[in-house]
């Protein structure tokens, strides 16, 4: 019955899954070419911008750089010193050591002749015990929190309790600044005083080398892992600035962004989840949309930030499917947003595209392989067909990825055409092949991971909901 | 129609934008290499042909036939950049020599551009060589939509030192909102005394708060000196704003006459004001200030002692001295606030 079914039905259901397909990549075409377009708008527009060089002064606006680190103990010491030494002189640094059980507290100590200063951390957001606050003697725009762990969010809390600028840049201990571009983040600031979040490009750091605090990347000896990752983050970056012509991401990336502080304190900080990054934008859409207080969250096309990303198939699989479990919890977290024309494009546009093209697509994407399969057994496809079909996905993939080097080449030249650069279009040949299969699981394991943990998604939704007022 | 024939046409659809890209990517990649360089080298050459005009008292000779935007932009660049090197001497005839002779009419002609980068590139022409014939235009950018134009244009009015161009931009300051209003804060700070002295002239209109605030902000710089107290009414104004900014001034100019005012603010509700008054005794020696501070540092605030106990270390020794003779039997609060600010904020001060 149910093969007759199968065959029955077989072409009708390769309609759903064509449109589904054809509408996830039409949209990604779509925002791609406005992410890239806007990429080499502000290419141009840096070119022009006598005002950064004007500024070098104290109408710089000061902002606080807020790290939470936990067991960073190999890396911590140069985060510091590299945040310490970017040019931008109108800065705090406010490390949250949350409960390392290694040795990192002792190397910042040591590292920076930090004291315990008594020092009072306001209690504006709620997080675990404070231990102790330091103070440098010689750096006196580093402080020091040592608390006790309560995951990244409360490590972030913390750091904002101490924050006293208008500005709070949160980054990852193992993400590096380009001195050269960290005051691009100053522009949208100027440009639209109504922005409350600004995200960066961010590119891999492994194996680059850090010359003067600007990533150079003539030393670049990517492995398969970080190749497949350099293009990924490539094309990500470029649709996420078509977001900004289409009401808003839904996402900046933890590893580096600036946040307005007021904003962040009027949605009373990071939330209990692990992609506290996505949630909080969603937040932050949710109450300015609400409120009806007009707002800009944009995404720059500038590389600042440049992190360090998984080289082995366990730490990268499992990174993965924590990302996906933490979209799903988001997304959960703000269901009531879908579908709804009260929180404008964003809520009829973006969080939908995030649902689809992004939570559902692995299922999708493994129903799609199915479906081919079966057919092919069935003898309902034609091995042309197949062939044809094979083409023309990877046809897709390839085509984004060749989009985005070509922005990249227009612009900032991070990949110069060079040993790198041709390494990185041999990867985008293979990538449907093999990486992408991968992805699949890892992200398929995410809805496992969620499904299991339901129940305390469910308890920490309430808690949200409860906290934030929204419900 | 099939799924062949749709799959086929998706195919070619695919196969022609991969070789467009491709194309446009060799292209841009040799492209983009051979473009910065010919840039740079022209650039150089512009800057020999500079250097060869200062030192052989030579007319400039641009080393490209067509006056397009691409090739007067580099040209302006350079420019830029000796004019950040240069003032004066035979730099400044030449300078002016060239923008006249290359730059002045294209600026003009971009001024009323409908593209923002060429209304930049006018902007930037005008703040090189900043000349009242051109005050309409300069004043007309000012209000341009774009801050990357209006922000350059206003250095420009500050260099030439134009009363209406100074108005504006108190204005701008004054209904602008963030960051810019710091932006253009720091282009009137950079300015003449003369400057300061029309905008103490504007600082006279009270009607308008924002503006008001504006013009007093500008003038708490401790650079520009009030020839005569006349704050009285805003320092016994009823907005906090007005008067922290009439206190801000007094204390960065320090006058005998200020000494009351700041003596009534340290015991004034406001605590933002109460600390301003306790910071302005930083710059001078009022009589018995010491004693004054020595009392805040029993205020039951903690920002208030700790504040108290800044200025006295910036005091120097005789400062240092008071927070060190303090007791914990005679006062805790004291003594705990003078032991933290010799501790942990010596080497701050």
């Amino acid at each position: 019955m149910i093969y007759d079914f199968f065959t029955e039905y077989y072409w009708e259901i390769g309609i759903i899954l064509f449109f589904y397909f054809f509408t996830v990549n039409f949209l990604t075409m779509v925002l791609s070419i406005v992410g890239g377009y806007n990429a080499l708008k502000e290419f141009k527009e840096l070119n022009k911008d006598n005002v950064i060089k004007n500024l070098k002064s104290n109408s710089l606006p000061k902002v606080t750089i807020v790290v939470p680190a936990y067991n960073e103990s190999e890396i911590i010491v140069e985060c510091l010193k590299n945040l310490h030494d970017i040019s931008y002189h109108n800065k705090e640094i406010i490390l949250v050591n949350d409960g390392s059980t290694d040795n990192t507290l002792q190397l910042l100590i040591e590292a920076f002749s930090l004291e315990q200063t008594p020092i009072e951390v306001k209690k504006i957001l709620k997080t675990k015990p404070i231990r102790g606050v330091y103070k440098s003697k010689f750096f006196p725009d580093i402080t020091v929190i040592d608390k006790e762990n309560g995951l990244k969010h409360d490590a972030l809390n913390a750091g904002l309790n101490l924050c006293s600028c208008d500005y709070v840049i949160t980054i990852d201990a193992d993400t590096f600044i380009d001195s050269n571009q960290f005051e691009s983040i100053i522009r949208p600031m100027y440009m639209h005083p109504d922005t409350i979040a600004v995200g960066v490009g961010v590119r891999i750091a492994n194996h680059s080398t850090l010359q003067y605090h600007n990533i150079s990347l003539d030393a670049f000896r990517g492995n398969y892992f970080i190749g497949m990752q350099s293009l990924e983050y490539l094309r990500l970056f470029i649709i996420r600035q078509g977001f900004n012509y289409f009401g808003g991401n839904f996402c900046l990336s933890g590893a580096f962004t600036a946040f307005s502080y007021k904003a962040l304190m009027y949605v009373e900080g990071f939330a209990p989840t692990f992609a506290n990054d996505l949630e909080i934008i969603i937040r932050l859409h949710r109450y300015y949309l609400e409120k009806k207080i007009p707002y800009k969250i944009v995404q720059l096309s500038e590389p600042v930030a440049w992190t360090h990303v998984p080289e082995d198939y366990k730490t990268l699989a499992y990174q993965r499917m924590l990302w996906h479990r933490g979209l799903l919890e988001s997304l959960w977290f703000h269901k009531r947003i879908f579908f709804t024309l009260e929180y404008s494009l964003f809520g009829f546009f973006v969080l939908n595209f995030a649902l689809f093209a992004e939570a559902l697509e692995p299922i999708l994407e493994l129903i799609a392989y199915l479906y081919v399969a079966l057919g092919v057994c069935l003898g309902l496809i034609s091995w042309p067909l197949l062939i044809l079909i094979i083409l023309v996905s990877w046809g897709c993939t390839v085509l984004t990825s060749f989009f985005s080097y070509m922005i990249e080449v227009f612009t900032y030249k991070k990949y110069r055409f060079n040993g790198n650069f041709l390494k990185l279009i041999a990867y985008s040949f293979i990538e449907n092949f093999g990486y992408r299969q991968m992805t699949i699981i890892w992200r398929i394991r995410g809805f496992l991971s969620f499904y299991k943990r339901y129940e305390q998604v469910r308890k920490d939704y309430q808690t949200i909901n409860a906290r934030f007022r929204y419900e | 129609m099939n799924f062949e024939s749709v799959a086929f046409f998706f195919l070619v659809f695919e196969i022609v934008s991969l070789a467009c890209l491709f194309t446009a990517l060799t292209y841009g990649s040799v492209y983009s290499s051979i473009h910065s360089s010919k840039s740079s080298a022209t650039k150089t050459l512009i800057s020999s042909q500079i250097v060869d005009s200062i030192i052989n008292q030579k007319s400039f000779v641009l080393p490209f036939k067509f006056h397009t935007i691409n090739n007067l932009s580099l040209l302006l660049d350079v420019l830029e950049n000796f004019d950040c090197k240069f003032k004066g001497g035979k730099w400044e005839p030449l300078k002016r020599e060239i923008y006249e002779k290359f730059l002045l009419k294209k600026a003009r002609a971009f001024a009323k551009s409908r593209d923002w980068v060429k209304r930049n590139f006018a902007a930037r022409c005008f703040s090189l060589c900043p000349s009242q014939d051109n005050l309409s235009l300069i004043l007309l950018l000012m209000d341009d939509p774009v801050f990357l134009v209006r922000g350059v244009v206003s250095n420009t009015v500050v260099k030439m030192e134009s009363k209406e161009g100074i108005f504006k931009i108190l204005e701008k300051m004054s209904a602008e909102q963030g960051y810019s209003y710091w932006y253009y804060r720091d282009i009137l700070l950079s300015s003449s005394n003369r400057v300061f002295e029309w905008i103490e002239e504007y600082s006279l209109d009270n009607s308008k708060t924002s503006f008001h605030l504006a013009c007093l902000d500008v003038l708490e710089h401790p650079y520009f000196h009030l020839k005569k107290l006349n704050l009285e009414k805003e320092i016994r104004s009823s907005n906090p704003e007005i008067h922290l900014a009439a206190l801000k001034i007094l204390s960065h100019n320090p006058q005998v006459e200020a000494f009351k005012y700041i003596s009534d603010d340290l015991e004034d509700n406001n605590l933002e004001i109460q600390t301003e008054a306790i910071k302005a005794l930083e710059y001078c020696c009022y009589p018995d200030y010491l004693k004054k501070l020595e009392n805040k540092l029993k205020d039951p605030s903690w920002t208030v002692r700790l504040n108290s106990a800044m200025t006295l270390l910036k005091n120097g020794e005789k400062g240092t001295k008071i927070l060190s003779n303090q007791k914990l039997t005679a006062n805790t609060n004291a003594y705990e606030v003078s032991q933290f600010a010799l501790k942990y904020y010596w080497n701050f001060v």
